[in-house]
Formats: C-alpha cells, structure tokens, sequence
C-alpha cells in the first residue's frame, strides 16, 4: 500500500483524545486514505491515561505495533512519555507543553520529561505550548488538540504528503457545529502556520 | 464506528426492533440506532437490565419481527436464563444477540470469552474480523437467523466494536417496513414445561448438527491458498493479525489460511477442506481454545493425522495485537523475524500510573467525603462500604475508599446483606442510580425481607454516566430522547419499607448534618437509605454549554493559603495541581465545574469563587429534567 503512516494520540481522558482521532479519521477519508482508528471507550475516558491508534493505509491490525508510530501527538507531556516506546525510528513526537499530574502523585517536572525525550529521539521532538496559544487566540484551551494537529501537519513533512491540510479543514467543518467549527479552523491555521514556520527554521525552536 | 457498521448492517436488513443495557463496548449499537429511530421507523429502547432487553427483543422475534439485542460480554450473563430457553424454543424471524467482549477488560470486571455461550445454548456464534466485516456479517447473521429459525449470536471484541473505518454501503434502508408481528399460541413450543423442553431439545440436537455439517463458504468461512502443509486457522480479528503477520513474514506462499467467521459451531467441512493437505494447524484465536478445541475434536473424528497448535504458541489471556502474534506465528513457520527496537526512556520509570479518577465537580466525591465525614463525626472508624459498578466505583481510591467490593452490578446490596449477618462493623452499600434500576431492586427487597443489617446509599446523579450518558428509568427520557414517566426511586425504596433521606451534596453542610441522622437512626436498627441527588457533573457542563449559564470557579489566594494541602489531599480533584517548584496548590480554571468541596475543606479559608456562576447555576445540577 502507499504511503502507510502510523499516528499515536495520547492523552488524559477527557482532553478530547477520541475527537482528535475522528478528526483525523474523517480528514483522511476525505482524501481518499484507507484509514482504520482503534479508540478505548469507557473507564479510562474519566481522566485515565488514554490512547487512539490512527493507520493510514495500513488496513490490517488496528492496533500500532510499538515501535512503529511515524507520528506521536502527545495532549500531555506525561502521557507522551509514557507511551513514547510506540515512536519508530524515523518518528516524530508532537507534545504539548503540558503536564497535568496524576492526583496524590510527583510525576518528573516538564523539563524533565522534555529532556528525557531530546535525549531518546534528538531533532525528533517538538514541544508546543498549544494551551498558550489557544488561549491566546480563541481564549479557550479547547482549542489546543486542532492546533496541535495543525502544528504536526506543518513540521511533518511526510505526514503532509500524505495528508492535504485542505481536507482537515473541510473535516473541521463536518464534524463540529458551526460556532466552534470556526475557531476550530482559525486554531488549525494558526498551528499549521507555526508549525511550518518551524519546520522551514523559522522562529519558535529547533527540535533539540 | 464498528457498532454503528453493526447498527447500519441491521437496519439494512430488515431489522425493526433494537433493545439493549449499555455496556461498553457495545454501547453504541443502539444509541446510534437511538439517533435514527423515528425517522426510519423502527424501535428503539433504553431496557433496564440485559435480561428484559433480551426478552423484548426474543419477543418481538417469536411473533416474527426482526430484531436485535446488544450487550457486553458480562451483560450475556445477566441474560443467560432468556438465552438459554431461547435456544430450545427458537424463533420465527432473524433474531441476533450482539455479545461484545472485552479481551484485556479495558472497561470490566473480566475478559470472559462469550462464544462458550454459543456451545451452552446451541445459538450459532458468528464472530467479524474487521468493522468492514461487522457491517456485511451481521447481515449474514440475520439470514442464518432465519434459515434455521434459532438466535445468532453475533459476538464482537473491542477492537472491533470500537474501530472505525470507512465503509462503501452496499444497501440501502427500506423505508416501507412493517414492524407488526403475529403472536401464534403455539403452547407447545413457547411454554417450556419438561415435556416440551425434552422435545425442543431434540430440534436442538438435530439443528446443530445440521449446521456444523453445512456447506459453509465465504463470507463464514473463508480459505486462502488451499493445499498447503501448513495452516492457520484465524478466527474473527484474529485473522486482522494473522494477516498483517503473512504480509511482514511475506509468508502468504506458504500456507493455507482458513478465514472463520462462525466459530459456533465451528463447520466442519471448511475445516476439513482446509486441512486436506496439512501436516501442521496453528489456531490463532483471542481469549480461550474455543474453535481449536473444536477444530481437535474435527479432526479426530474425521481421522485426519496433523500436529495442532494454539494456545502453546498464542497468549491465553489478553487481547491480541500484531506482536503478541507474530511470534507465534513466525515460529510455527520456522521464520525468523524481528520485532522493532523501541526506546526505552530513563524517566519512564518515574512515570505515575494515571488510572481513572473522579471528574472534577463529580457528585460522588461530594458524596463521599459526606460519608466518611458523617461516619467520623459518629466515631465509625470501621465502616464496610460494600460497592457496584459504575464511575463511582473509583471510590475505590484514596483518599475516599469507600468501594470496598465491586464483582456485578447489583452485587453492592446482596454483599452487604450477606455481610452484615456474619460481621459486626457496620456495612453500607454504595450504588449508582442506574445500577439500582438494573440489579439493586430485588437485593433491597431481600435486606428488609430477611432483616439484613446494611444500609443504602443510591448515587442519583440522572444518568448512567459510565458508558457515556444514557438516560434510564429515573430521567424521564428514552433512547430516542422522547419524554417519558419518571419512575421515582425514592418511592421505590420507602415502599420497599426503607426510611429515606435525601440530600443534595452540592450543600455539604446541610447533607453532612442530614446523613449523621441518617447513620444514627441506622445505628438504632432502622432500615435506613440515602439518596444523594446531583447531575453528573460532565452533563451539568455541557447544560452549561448549551444555556450559556456558566459554573463557578474557584481559585486560591495564594496569600492565605499555607499549602498544608488539605483542598489536594481530601479531595483529589484533578483540577487542583501543585505546579512544579511551588508548595501551593492552584486550581485549573478550565477544568474548575464549581463544586465547591475544596473551599470546604480549606482549613484556612483560602480557596474562593473567582467567578460566580451565572443565574440559576445550580438548577444545572439539581433539578432532573432541564428544558
Ligand atoms: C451486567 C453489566 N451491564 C452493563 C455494565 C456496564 N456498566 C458499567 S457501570 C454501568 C452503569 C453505571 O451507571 P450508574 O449506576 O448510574 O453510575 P454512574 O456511572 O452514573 O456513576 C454500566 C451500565 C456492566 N459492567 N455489567
């Protein structure tokens, strides 16, 4: 098949891991991919560490075997590391520079789970405040997860490929009502816009 | 989604009768049929347990209505005593009992492998292996229903029920369906008295073997390659793994694959055609050795000589991905194989577990620490919280613990009644409103009626929040978002014979004041229940939304605060983070849905409404029904 591509969201339930994933999903339907998602459903959406499994073009098993993902996006920086092992050789991790520490526990502090990171996949690693950003922009942290998503279409040029930004944004208009569907879309042009800045060495960070 | 493959599949054949319990992962079989119903004519409904949705559904199918029922794999059992009479009798339309199992339990109690079912009560399993395959095998199913007259059962897995891929739809939906049956008095085969049952067991008998011994082909029984020495047999989404595995070992050449689709009871001739050359069968199949158990007992009978394998080279227990197959795979092939490097970080192994927790604004932590805070001020310090399923069932956790048991809903009230005949420490079941509805009835009846020493607490938060939200006989809604009369359990308790208190949790004093009373009149020997009454608070959140009435927020002072973290430690609320090189709590504005506990329990006062909540706020949690 062309043009497989292995995507790993991961995120605390609730932080709207599984509408990421149709995003996603309706996205590359739109394009003509064979897409398969694999979502977890039930206990672990009230706050527990929560994955979906995006395969493009890779219609078999829906699960990603570990090792094998070409793109993480990590909703939080925790649960990035916690399921980095998913990361292939030549993938790429897209977290938010955010940490929301399990109740009663010390987690390791973001820079730490940051560094952890450079260090296991140096010049792989873009760390993205897409809460800052949402905030900014839409006054929401809502609106984190499409600019995340906007942000790893625009330095990932394999998945670009793959993916037309175009179809996202019709994607954006299908699935969300019409009130947020245009904040949705300011949101994904905006972290689309940053990220392809980053990737093309502009401002904002070099992967380390 | 695989479940609305399932629902879309069902409807496009004919079906008009849809009940279920929600129970993840099948939930969504019926809420999307929810969705359509009026509009494409069919029925709907929300049933208060497995077994009634089972039996409105067979019902509707013996008076010759298509039909279909969905549960979680555990929800079968509830069902177990319809199904099995429902496998003597049979029925006079196509009539599917979705099981979705749960390998691995991602959402339950156990990861039972319900084809075993199939065996038990002589009902065909037919069991996909992709969403692709859900959406035209359930189709299949419903004509195999009809062939032979007997229930199918139509057992998804996880990752197929929660899957999605895109389907190009081969049918279309009849918009002129007549869903009215004919109920024919045939006494002799719908009252199961030993006489008839002994002759219904015969047809049984005889139909079973009449399907094992069918000419099955696709889409049931699938053979790629035959003639090979080597084959695999995989049954439902285990031929998705076994596939991806051929396709990395490039291995397709070597050997005959059989594709089964209907695993009770496995065919017989597939697995014969299959095997016509084989020296070597590996069965690759999730959970228990169901189909190679049978695929053993095939071969024997039949004098087929070949070495089978399974469950020595497949995990038992779990559910399958393509690692935990391929090297089963690879071996059995006498391949070499390599499973990809992955990185392994340092910090990884301080990474906290991040289990489930309560919601921030959760009406069952509002409830707990009233509880355990009314239990102390009485000097109980050796209570038994007997618990049920559902999300309170996280009060497992500290700092609450007040889920001391939790094997199947329902089981919060018989567990306590048993206990309190053999202990001496007081014992309070704790259960969900949905939970009540569906299993705790017939236990409270039996406390009163055998003079059990428990108390109830039922958790009234106006929805089964779970699995995601639906309504239940408390709300006065329907699957089909219709009104309907509210069944009060509050009257259900009191005329079960139980004192009553009511408390809205959202008012911590005045609840705290109202369970001591409630705890003493218990302790006097009164038959005592609590009801605690508050919306979840993911609904009062999304109300928020949808009326534009905001929720209060709170902050901390970071002047008054002391950072003893009382507001962290008594209520472990997700919104409340110590941020990294501080030793002062701060809430998370975004997460904040205004419950207040944290004030509450602040010792110093620090913790304050930073926003109010817009006008009428707290109707949003308290009042049942909103327009
Ligand atoms: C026999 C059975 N059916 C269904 C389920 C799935 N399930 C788990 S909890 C739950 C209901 C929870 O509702 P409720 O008691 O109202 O508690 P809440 O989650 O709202 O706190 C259901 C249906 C199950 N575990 N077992």
């Amino acid at each position: 098949m062309p043009g497989k591509f292995n995507i790993l969201i991961a995120g605390v339930g609730g932080q709207g891991v599984l509408t990421l994933g149709s995003l996603i999903a309706w996205a590359s339907t739109l394009s003509g991919i064979d897409v398969t998602v694999a979502e977890t459903h039930g206990l672990s959406q009230r706050g527990g560490s929560l994955t979906v499994h995006v395969r493009l073009n890779n219609n078999q098993t829906p699960l990603i075997p570990p090792g094998e993902a070409d793109l993480l996006i990590g909703l939080e920086a925790i649960e990035a590391v916690r399921y980095s092992y998913y990361v292939g050789d030549r993938g790429i991790l897209v977290v938010n520079k955010l940490r929301l520490p399990p109740p009663l526990t010390k987690p390791p502090s973001l820079r730490e789970l940051e560094e952890g990171l450079r260090r296991a996949f140096p010049g792989r690693v873009y760390f993205y405040d897409a809460e800052k950003e949402a905030k900014q922009l839409a006054g929401s942290a809502l609106f984190s997860n499409v600019l995340l998503l906007g942000y790893s279409l625009g330095v990932d040029g394999r998945f670009r490929s793959l993916l037309d930004p175009a179809r996202v944004e019709e994607a954006i208009q299908l699935i969300f009502s019409r009130k947020t569907a245009e904040a949705n879309l300011r949101a994904f042009k905006h972290g689309l816009s940053q990220g392809l800045s980053v990737a093309a060495g502009g401002a904002g960070g070099h992967p380390g | 989604m695989g479940n609305e493959a399932i629902a879309r599949g069902a409807l496009e054949a004919g079906v008009c009768y849809f009940t279920a319990y929600p129970g993840t992962p099948s939930t969504e079989i019926v809420e999307s049929i929810g969705e359509v119903a009026n509009e494409v004519g069919v029925i709907a409904e929300w049933s208060v347990n497995e077994k009634v949705a089972y039996e409105s559904a067979y019902a509707a199918a013996i008076a010759g209505v298509r039909s279909l029922t969905a549960m979680k794999h555990v929800g079968v059992n509830v069902a177990a005593d319809i199904l099995m009479s429902s496998g003597y009798a049979g029925v006079k339309a196509g009539f599917i009992v979705v099981s979705a199992d749960d390998p691995s339990a991602h959402s339950s109690q156990n990861e039972q492998d319900n084809r075993w079912y199939g065996y038990l009560a002589h009902i065909p399993v037919v069991e996909p292996s992709s969403v692709r395959d859900a959406y035209r095998l359930i189709k299949t199913a419903v004509e195999v229903s009809e062939k032979y007259n007997q229930p199918v059962m139509f057992r998804t897995t996880t990752r197929v029920s929660h899957s999605r891929q895109y389907i190009e739809l081969e049918g279309d939906i009849s918009a002129s369906r007549s869903c009215r049956g004919f109920f024919d008095k045939d006494i002799s085969r719908w009252v199961l008295i030993p006489a008839h049952a002994r002759r219904l067991k015969e047809r049984v008998v005889k139909l079973w073997r009449s399907i094992e011994e069918a000419e099955w082909g696709p889409p049931l029984a699938e053979i790629y390659n035959p003639g090979k020495k080597k084959v695999v047999i995989a049954p439902g989404i285990a031929f998705a793994h076994v596939a991806e595995a051929l396709d990395r070992l490039s291995a397709w050449g070597d050997v005959t694959v059989l594709k089964l689709n209907l695993t009770a009871p496995v065919p017989v001739k597939p697995v014969l055609n299959a095997a016509s050359e084989a020296s070597e069968i590996l069965v690759v199949e999730e959970l228990d050795p169901v189909v190679e158990l049978h695929v053993r007992a095939i071969l024997n009978k039949h004098g087929v000589r070949a070495i089978v394998r399974g469950k020595d080279l497949i995990p038992e227990e779990g559910e399958l991905s393509l690692e935990r197959v391929l090297p089963g795979v690879a071996k059995f092939l006498g391949r070499d194989f390599a499973i990809p490097q992955t990185a392994k970080l340092v910090e990884e192994a301080r990474i906290p577990p991040r289990p489930p927790v309560l919601c921030p604004g959760c009406p069952h932590r509002l409830t707990y620490y009233i509880l355990k805070t009314a239990a102390n001020k009485l000097r109980l310090r050796n209570v038994i919280y007997t618990g049920d399923i559902g999300c309170y069932t996280l009060g497992y956790q500290k700092p609450f613990e007040t889920q001391m048991t939790c094997f199947e809903m329902g089981g919060s009230i018989g567990v306590a009644h048993g206990l309190s005949k053999v202990v001496e420490e007081p014992v309070i079941a704790v259960i969900g409103d949905s939970t009540f509805f569906h299993a705790g009835i017939p236990g409270s009846i039996n406390l009163v009626y055998n003079n059990g020493r428990a108390m109830i607490v039922v958790l009234d938060n106006y929805t089964t929040a779970m699995t995601g939200h639906q309504p239940h006989p408390g709300t006065g809604l329907t699957a089909t978002g219709s009104k309907a009369p509210v069944v009060e359990l509050v009257e259900v308790l009191k005329s079960i014979g139980f004192s009553v208190y009511v408390i809205n949790p959202l008012h911590i004093r005045e609840s705290l004041d109202t369970a001591v009373k409630a705890l003493e009149e218990y302790l006097r020997g009164g038959r005592v229940a609590i009801v605690s009454r508050m919306r979840c608070s993911l609904e009062a959140a999304r109300l928020s939304r949808e009326m534009k009435v905001s929720l209060p927020v709170y902050a901390v002072d970071e002047d008054k605060c002391t950072g003893c973290m009382a507001c962290v430690n008594l209520t472990a609320c997700p919104a409340i983070i110590v941020p990294e090189n501080s030793k002062k709590p701060v809430i998370l504005e975004d997460m904040c849905l205004g419950c207040g506990l944290c004030a509450y329990v602040c010792p110093y006062k620090a913790i304050y409404v930073k926003k109010p909540g817009g006008e009428g706020w707290e109707k949003l949690y308290t009042e049942r029904t909103i327009s």
